[in-house]
């Protein structure tokens, strides 16, 4: 056997013992992935806010959803008669496939200018969520939008950080994520104060498998 | 009997190519698994479509040579050795790759095994003949989407600006705010943020794939066809959107969308191309007259 031939081999074997050792580690997929039913989840009314047909959103560019994916699009009012817009979006663990976007582009791609940009963290029950705070600008209207991301156990305020984040998390399995996005239109000041008051209410009034859903298992933080 | 024969003894071939067979067998498990996953997701999204095409050129022109060509199969220590530690470091990504669902790492894993097998088989000799192959594993790179949004939204941005500021200024009522351009009483927005401008890997692929298929012998025409690729990408993005807000604006927003869908593509890719000849006609023309370094 010539020197070649043996590398040849080697590196043969090399490839098969990996082959084989990656396919009896990774578990085998667990079949089609069920998108969960947000609208029959979400609650209609909670803490004085009460659901109102929807008007004018910015809404996410693409619409088309893919398997596992749900969004959820609403509007509500509290008694003082300030609304709310609420996009609700899930996507399921199926690797890089969680694709959530983050509002900072769906403004920017739809003519808002990102004004200022914040983070802030709420309480919700044993939870703290940190979450995003933008302030934004088009010809049109200014609007004040807070959302969490949820990117497995935990929540994310930047592009790269989910990246790091599943890489490190995504070993053990793969990673589903939830957005929470909530808008208010306002003239003068942006009112965040509004936004977390209401997603701090919102998170409260979750049914265990909707608080399971987006903001994620309890043993996480 | 004529020693023909002997040529064409089917056990001659297999004692001689059994080696490389099994290699080919071994990649074919090691890899087959996450093809069939990257099958059912990535390669169905539009930014990866070009991957099995690209794939099957690699193939197929590392293949051609390597059957053709005799190569001096006696790597030095040193290169087997660093052959062999890129060929580790390979596996190890596809094995993270694939355990943490990291399509990045998994698809990144390609390049890495393929040159350690080359080198730690050919040497650096071999390597460098198969370089054009090798190179286009790197296409084969599945980008996660945060990482093209990054890439994709300043280059959107700019394009509706040149292209609302291209048509205002021939007088027509175009304006853009963000990537959403309004034409008259039309608004367009110029695609998602997942989609608009991912033929731009593509079209350098296919700008890349045409200039190894050409084969200059001057480096200095390659170099600026190659330096010319992501340009020309983007005059073909910038055209294409023009072509739509124009189509929109005269003919109404369903031709637009008719547009979109039949002829934006193809529009796209020969003025991509055609631009690519003529870059490539013109550094020939201007090189040619100068003496070769």
């Amino acid at each position: 056997m010539t020197p070649h031939r043996l590398r040849l081999l080697f590196a043969a074997s090399l490839m098969l013992l990996t082959g084989v050792a990656t396919a009896t580690l990774k578990p085998a997929p667990s079949g089609a992935v069920i998108a969960p039913d947000l609208d029959a989840m979400l609650p209609d009314a909670f803490a004085g806010w009460r659901r109102i047909a929807l008007s004018d959103a910015v809404l996410p560019a693409e619409t088309e959803l893919k398997e596992g994916e749900a969004v959820a699009y609403r509007a509500y009012r509290d008694e003082l008669d300030r609304t709310v817009t609420l996009v609700v979006a899930y996507g399921p663990p199926l690797g890089d496939s969680v694709r959530l976007h983050r509002p900072e582009k769906c403004y920017v791609a739809q003519g808002f200018e990102i004004l200022d940009q914040s983070r802030a963290a709420l309480s919700a029950g044993a939870r703290i969520v940190t979450i995003v705070n933008l302030d934004a600008q088009s010809p049109a209207r200014r609007e004040a939008v807070s959302y969490w991301l949820r990117d497995g156990d935990g929540f994310s305020g930047r592009a790269g950080e989910n990246a790091l984040r599943r890489l490190r998390a995504g070993l053990s399995r793969p990673l589903d994520g939830a957005l929470v996005r909530v808008s208010t239109i306002n003239a003068e000041a942006p009112q965040f104060d509004l936004n977390e008051a209401f997603l701090v209410d919102f998170a409260n009034a979750l049914r265990p498998d909707a608080r399971a859903l987006l903001l994620g298992g309890e043993e996480g933080a | 009997m004529p020693p023909l024969a002997v040529k064409t003894d089917p056990f001659d071939l297999v004692r001689r190519f059994w080696p490389a067979a099994a290699l080919a067998a071994a990649a074919l498990v090691l890899y087959w698994p996450v093809y069939a996953s990257f099958a059912e997701g990535p390669w169905r999204r539009d930014e990866n479509a070009h991957a099995l095409i690209v794939m099957a050129i690699a193939l197929g022109g590392a293949g051609v040579r390597l059957f053709t060509e005799t190569f001096d199969a006696k790597p030095t220590l040193a290169e087997a050795a660093a052959g062999f530690a890129l060929l580790l470091i390979g596996l190890f990504m596809l094995v993270v790759g694939r355990l943490g669902e990291a399509d990045l790492i998994a698809s990144a894993s390609q390049f890495f095994v393929a040159a350690g097998t080359a080198l730690a088989l050919l040497g650096v000799s071999g390597v460098r003949r198969l370089w054009f192959p090798l190179l286009m594993t790197i296409y084969l790179v599945i980008w996660p989407g945060w990482a093209l949004d990054a890439l994709t939204a300043p280059l959107k941005g700019f394009v509706s600006q040149v292209v609302s500021d291209g048509l205002y200024a021939t007088g027509l009522p175009v304006a853009h705010a963000g990537s959403v351009i309004s034409a008259g009483p039309y608004q367009l927005l110029v695609a998602d943020a997942c989609s608009g401008l991912n033929s731009l890997i593509a079209l350098t692929a296919v700008g890349a794939v045409y200039l190894y298929a050409v084969k200059h012998g001057d480096w200095r025409v390659n170099a600026v066809v190659l330096a010319a690729l992501v340009p020309i990408a983007v005059i073909a993005n910038i055209l294409r959107v023009a072509a739509l807000v124009l189509i929109t604006y005269f003919l109404g927003y369903d031709a637009g969308q008719g547009f979109m869908h039949d002829g934006a593509g193809l529009l796209m890719f020969s003025v991509a191309l055609g631009l690519v000849f003529l870059v490539d006609a013109a550094a020939i023309m201007i090189f040619a007259r100068r003496p070769k370094r």
